[in-house]
């Protein structure tokens, strides 16, 4: 065994599993300044993220939005790119030791076979290797060899040789010019101490071949959902034509086929996985999209979009899209033995048999919690469910039953990546605020004084990298060197061997300062691969990054033509020229800075606001909590016991004492919001509210900050039908729910209950689910059971959408005899008065025949809607989507965030949730906003835009175009502005200019034009 | 709701009508200037001028048959900034949907401007118009002609006169505006009509300026389709006569070979609201070794070598806001027919966005605006 060496500390985090949820909260913990060591056990981070081509309910990919910093950048690379962030990929823990606030762990490295330091990606080896194998990549739609890249944008972006099925030939050693190739590498042990640790262990799909009579690996045209996902995506081998592999045949009818894995008790998956009905919709969307005239089915029992936006998305696919969906039980599928095609035989809700043919079937497979962990889970104490996901308190979602060990995203169950992102972020705010005394500063790295290069006419010393060899094979460097030294301003021209390699970057350095070059251009590998090093090779001697440019002259000439030298050749000499053209007229860029407020505006001192204000203040800022009523609570104030069966009660009571008693939040009571003010970074917010001391003063005071949290709320909707109003009998689940509480004497005279679902939820005027109603509903009747086990209670619903563990109070409510009737919207049910008792009437389509319930009360299950904000919207400048929540920068990986960074939403002013999701968000939004409010100032981009103030003309389409809420026109001048600490160098404005009055620096028009020339000569 | 009006006309002075409802609106202090073209002394064109003092809307030419410039540039200048006090601008239509568009791009301010517009029957070129002059075919008696033609929809012109080109086949004879003057299906010699929009309709009646009723001229919509339909006839001709020229790139840059490069196009056009052109900038200069070195590639260039890439980026940047008032053509040294080949390229892509420029304040232009399903490539698909 290798020697093992020691690192980290107390103040540092560990994180295991570097999907979705654990780069999600790496990244929040490096931002507040946080030493992270990521963990990930396979070659590469990403988790199933980069499996995804399109992501619901926007059908596109929009995951660089994900990042804590500004939306630029993939967190992949945002990771990789961190100086905070530790990566260890291919490594396993295999001992925890100590307890919260100071572990050690010990990691095993696995060996790549690969030096990720000295491996080009060249590929060679590739070629040569004669082991081919399934890709895991895609749930083994195609092949790869035994050393291999895991897919073409892995971080590390590293080969590596897979020791199961190598077979040790030495082909590839023999083909490898760095030596990156190492046959005898060894597992190597170390120790790290942490801490806390951060789980993000994700979830592993089900196995299908457990459903064996979906006949998933005997019929060759049964996929799964995986294999789907790969075939959909534009790189794989259909190039995400939906063709069949087996044939080529193209598909023009397929089947889904929901639960597969999912709400079967028989193959111990007692549980809903939540998000199967929304990702098989998005497949067939974009199925669909690709060929316009395929056929596509749903068998299911109940659909449950019942996400933000989930529900119009639902009805999109049925209505624009033309899917089908049959609620059904599938009896069989049979392989035709001819056309190979897939004969579904099911019944119907009438319970009669029909049968249909496909050209494949798609199972779309629910998820379990990843296999391997258990061990782990033991080693480390946790608590698991008894599905075998990880267990925690309700009211304390990102705590694990080990302190200092903290969880989010779908090892909690299976989850949607808008609540894994904000699960990845609540874990890392309760970590914050758990390291928070042991965290040591990070001090930044300090670089030298840089010389005033831009000044200087330029000296552009050109550098020719060829890859060990590796180039020389089809591009002639004598002619490449030959041409770039007639290119003017070019005073040296060099051949290197490896400019990764810190031998060529010394060389590099020495002729820098040799000949006393100011422009500095590179021709070798992507620039993705070497402006790391070629960066802080620069900085270290104080040369301007971005003096330096990169011609591509490996993937894009060497490689991709690699049987016409001739032409790859006078390809990289036009790149060549290209870069020295741009390097001539390319400026050093200064990075500006926007200091920040350390404080935080929290508006809304319900559940949400004051976990966010909590969570803010432990981690030591300063905030402002502003609440309209007279005292705080909100919503939670009429919430008496969970379906979980936690208290509320005692939540309130302990969060509002909590809030009370801090020293670093400022209440404000029955208080509105009159203006906003947002000065690059600042926010000056003027509030008018309760004097303490005077009843009958109002006060206007003036709050400045760095973050705003808007908290505000929902509330129940009106119920404008069924009796309500008219007979006190008919009652909404909130207040059944209170009833109950009271022990209401009502209650015993009520021998039979209905319920109906959907009340002001999935209709016209609200086109969206509300989430928690069939919940509430279970919730109610259970507890009705318990008490009053002869009651007759009947649900009348249009989906039961118990989503994830809820399945488990379902199938117990219906095992206690709670009866659940399906009805349409079109056909609702009737309330009618008779004789002082109801009627209720609808049409059952078990029995396919209408039907009349007699009951004592009625309880609507009523759907949530939220306050009225759009008044304060426009006072603070953020968007409502068409139900009035507040709009999210992006759906899925910024799920909390508005378009302009500093302003956060969290609670039922986002969307409707539980009362565990609700405390998530508002930890959430607590780290996201500490991530700002830790630094002193916020660190502009590069190449950001600016005004020609003397050719623009206001006309203000630049304003319009920018998707990150960074131009503004400067009324006074009629002007446009770019708002620095917002712009992300995007360049639409620069696009939408018609003069050329908005530029980017390092890409004006002039220099973009000349590089064109230069390419074109 | 808009209000009318029909206002009588006294001794068969049509304009003496007009002017006294002008007059009206600067005594009442409707409005505390007007901008209106004015005949100039040698009565052989006009001139926009911008009046403050009620005495001298006298000699001011409400039916200025020419464009000697786009009236919207100059509301332009008038609005964008400081335009402290209410000011109302007489306007032809094509001038007015200019305007409209110059608003969504926050080159007209409407917070202080009224626009008025007054039917029209085409206008000539000013060229044309001084030798009208000349000859003794201008002034009142072709006034008093073009009136006449205008209250049947049948126009009669001094023989060897024609209406601009784009007049001859613009679909928009009259005004949407918050003062119309309504003169098709009228005998203007005894009545015309005048409507006013919300914006000024209370305040108006208020101070008595209008007596409001709905009776109208019976005939004035048919007058006004037979005009559009006569129009639309001519243009669907010239469109069809063009398709050829615009169906390809090449065709369509041949056209313009014989270019001077003088810009006229740009400075007359009202959409073309730069500052300054990225044309007229350094960003399209180039070393003389450059030109060498494709001169060398090709064997030969055309010099100067951006003359066809300026044509395609203006196009780029107003076809979908052109809204066809042809000042480009009458300003063009060389004759290009530069008005209707935009408005034939214009035409196809203000359909695909489904898109009117001009019509109303409100609505997004498509260069603004982004949808997720529009302009659906097929591509990719089976």
């Amino acid at each position: 065994m290798a020697q093992g060496k020691k690192r980290g500390d107390k103040g540092s985090a560990l994180v295991v599993g570097a999907g979705i949820a654990g780069m999600q909260s790496a990244l929040l913990l490096a931002e507040t300044g946080t030493k992270v060591f990521l963990l990930e056990q396979g070659p590469a981070i990403g988790g199933y993220f980069p499996l995804l081509d399109k992501t619901f309910p926007t059908n596109s990919c929009g995951v660089c939005f994900m990042s804590p910093t500004p939306p630029a950048f993939c967190p992949i690379y945002e990771c990789h790119l961190h100086d905070h962030i530790e990566l260890l990929p291919y490594s396993e823990v295999v001992g925890v030791e100590g307890e919260g606030g100071d572990f050690k762990v010990t990691v095993v490295r696995k060996p790549r076979f690969v030096d990720p330091k000295r491996c080009t990606l060249c590929e060679a080896c590739i070629k040569v290797c004669p082991v081919e194998v399934e890709r895991e990549f895609g749930g083994g739609l195609e092949k790869r060899k035994a050393i291999y890249l895991p897919y073409p944008q892995a971080i590390p972006h590293s080969l590596v040789i897979d020791p199961k099925t190598c077979t040790r030939c030495g082909e590839c050693v023999k083909v490898c010019n760095p030596g990156a190739i190492d046959l005898d590498m060894k597992e190597e042990e170390e120790e790290i101490e942490v801490g806390a640790i951060l789980l993000g262990f994700g979830f592993e799909p089900f196995i299908a071949q457990r459903k064996g009579e979906y006949g998933f690996g005997r019929y060759e045209n049964v996929m799964t959902s995986i294999q789907f996902e790969r075939l959909l995506s534009t790189s794989s081998p259909t190039q995400g034509l939906p063709i069949r592999i087996s044939d080529g045949k193209k598909m023009e009818r397929i089947a889904f086929i929901q639960c597969v894995g999912s709400r079967d008790p028989s193959c111990g998956q007692d549980h809903c996985s939540t998000i199967c009905c929304m990702y098989a919709t998005k497949q067939a969307m974009i199925a669909k999209d690709r060929s316009p005239n395929l056929g596509v089915t749903f068998f299911y029992m109940d659909i449950r979009p019942m996400g933000k936006d989930y529900e119009r998305y639902y009805e999109r696919a049925k209505t624009e899209y033309g899917i089908e969906y049959v609620r059904s039980a599938i009896s069989s599928i049979k392989e035709l033995r001819q056309t190979k095609n897939l004969l579904i035989t099911y019944v119907k809700e009438d319970g009669t048999f029909e049968e249909r043919e496909y050209d494949a079937v798609v199972l779309s497979l629910g998820f379990t919690p990843p296999q391997t962990i258990k061990d782990l889970a033991k080693k480390m104490g946790l608590q698991l469910t008894p599905q075998g996901f990880c267990q925690t308190d309700e009211f304390n979602p990102a705590q694990t039953s080990v302190n200092g060990i903290f969880v989010g995203g779908a090892f909690r169950g299976p989850r949607d990546i808008p609540e894994t992102v904000v699960e990845g972020s609540s874990a890392a705010a309760i970590a914050a605020s758990f390291l928070s005394p042991n965290r040591l500063p990070q001090s930044p790295k300090e670089y030298p004084m840089e010389g005033a290069l831009g000044e200087e006419i330029p000296k552009i010393g050109v550098f020719i990298c060829h890859c060990g060899e590796e180039l020389k094979k089809n591009l002639s460097l004598f002619d490449l060197i030959l041409g770039t030294k007639l290119l003017r301003e070019v005073i040296l021209v060099e051949e290197v061997g490896l400019a990764c390699l810190p031998e060529d970057l010394d060389l590099i350095k020495k002729r820098i300062g040799e000949q006393g070059l100011n422009r500095i251009v590179l021709a070798g590998c992507s620039h993705r691969e070497i402006r790391g090093a070629m960066e802080e090779m620069a900085k270290g001697m104080g040369f301007n990054p971005y003096l330096i440019e990169y011609a591509n002259i490996r993937e894009q000439c060497a490689f991709v033509h690699e049987n016409y030298p001739k032409l790859a050749t006078e390809k990289a000499m036009a790149l060549i020229r290209m870069a020295v053209e741009r390097a001539r007229r390319s400026q050093p860029i200064q990075k500006g800075k926007q200091k920040i407020d350390k404080k935080g505006l929290v508006i809304g001192g319900g559940l949400a606001g004051m976990t966010a204000s909590l969570q803010l203040a432990q981690q030591g800022y300063e905030v402002h909590l502003v609440e309209k009523e007279k005292e705080l609570g909100g919503n939670l104030k009429e919430s008496f016991y969970t379906l979980r069966g936690s208290n509320p009660r005692e939540l309130l009571e302990q969060l509002t004492k909590q809030v009370g008693n801090h020293d670093s939040i400022h209440l404000y009571y029955e208080a509105e919001v009159i203006g906003f003010e947002k000065n690059n970074g600042h926010y000056r917010t003027k509030i008018r509210h309760q004097n303490v001391g005077d009843s009958t003063l109002r006060e206007e005071k003036i709050l400045d900050h760095g973050v705003l949290i808007l908290a505000t709320g929902g509330k129940e909707i009106t119920p404008k039908e069924y009796l309500y109003g008219e007979d006190s009998r008919v009652i909404t689940q909130r207040q059944l729910e209170k009833m109950i509480h009271l022990e209401d004497e009502g209650l015993k005279d009520v021998h039979s209950m209905v319920m109906i679902q959907c009340v002001g939820s999935r209709d016209e005027e609200h086109p969206y689910c509300s989430r928690i109603c069939c919940g509430h509903a279970v919730k109610n009747a259970l507890k009705l059971k318990e008490t009053f086990p002869d009651m007759n209670i009947y649900v009348l619903y249009r989906d039961v959408r118990t989503y994830g563990f809820y399945e488990t109070y379902y199938h117990q409510a219906r095992g206690k005899g709670v009866i659940f009737i399906r009805y349409d919207l079109e056909n609702k049910p009737q309330v009618a008065l008779q004789d002082g008792r109801f009627r209720v009437s609808l049409f059952d389509p078990a029995m396919n025949s209408p039907i009349t319930l007699s009951a004592d009360c009625v309880v609507l299950s009523t759907g949530v809607e939220p306050n009225d904000h759009r008044e304060l919207a426009k006072i603070c400048d953020v968007d409502l989507n068409p139900d009035g929540f507040f709009m999210e920068a992006n759906p899925k990986s910024a799920p909390l965030d508005s378009v302009d960074r500093g302003k956060f939403f969290c609670g039922l002013c986002h969307s409707p949730n539980f009362i565990e999701d609700v405390i998530s968000q508002g930890n959430a939004v607590a780290a996201r906003g500490a991530a700002l409010l830790s630094k002193e100032a916020v660190e502009e981009k590069a190449y950001l835009a600016y005004v020609i103030k003397r050719l623009c003309c206001g006309c203000g389409l630049c304003v319009t175009v920018c998707p990150y809420g960074a131009r503004v026109i400067n009324e006074e001048e009629g002007k446009a502005e770019v708002i620095g600490s917002l712009c992300q160098g995007c360049g639409s404005c620069v696009i939408a200019c018609r003069n050329a009055a908005s530029q980017q620096r390092n890409f004006e028009k002039e220099l973009n034009l000349a590089a064109l020339d230069a390419v074109i000569d | 709701m808009a209000k009318k009006a029909a206002v009588k006309v006294a001794e068969e002075k049509t304009d003496e009508a007009i002017i006294g409802f002008l007059k009206s609106l600067l005594e009442k202090e409707v409005v505390e200037a007007i901008l209106i073209p004015k005949t100039l002394p040698s009565q052989d064109g006009f001139v926009q001028t911008l009046i403050r003092d009620p005495e001298k809307l006298n000699g001011v030419c409400v039916f200025s048959p020419t464009m000697p410039v786009q009236s919207a540039r100059v509301v332009s200048n008038l609005s964008v900034k400081n335009l402290g006090k209410k000011v109302a601008a007489v306007l032809k239509a094509c001038e007015i949907r200019a305007a409209v568009e110059l608003a969504k791009f926050l080159q007209v301010k409407m917070d202080n401007l009224y626009l008025i517009g007054i039917d029209c029957p085409g206008t000539f070129e000013v060229t044309d118009y001084a030798r009208m002059v000349q000859e003794g075919k201008g002034g009142e008696s072709l006034t008093k002609e073009l009136l006449k033609g205008m209250e049947k929809g049948e126009l009669s012109l001094p023989s060897g006169y024609s209406f601009r080109t784009a007049c001859q086949m613009c679909e928009y004879p009259v005004t949407q505006a918050d003062i119309s003057i309504k003169l098709f299906g009228y005998k203007a010699d005894q009545e015309i009509g005048i409507e006013i929009g919300d914006k000024l309709g209370k305040e108006i009646e208020e101070k008595g300026i209008l007596s409001f009723s709905e009776n109208g001229s019976p005939s004035r919509s048919e007058v006004i389709s037979k005009v559009i339909a006569e129009r639309t006839k001519k243009r669907d001709a010239l469109f069809q006569e063009f398709k050829g020229i615009v169906k390809d790139l090449q065709a369509f840059l041949d056209r313009f070979s014989t270019c001077v490069r003088c810009h006229n196009c740009m400075v007359a056009c009202p959409i073309c609201y730069c500052k300054e052109c990225v044309f007229r900038t350094a960003v399209f200069e180039h070393d003389g070794d450059q030109f060498l070195r494709w001169a060398d590639r090709k064997g030969e260039i055309r010099m100067p070598t951006d003359t066809l890439i300026f044509h395609l980026i203006r196009m780029s940047h107003m076809v979908t806001s052109c809204i066809g008032c042809g000042l480009c053509d009458s300003a063009c040294p060389s004759r290009l027919p530069v008005a209707t080949l935009f408005r034939s390229v214009g035409e196809r892509i203000q359909k695909m966005f489904q898109y009117v420029p001009g019509r109303n304040v409100e609505e997004t232009p498509p260069v603004a605006s982004f949808k997720e399903d529009e302009l659906k490539i097929e591509s990719g698909a089976l």
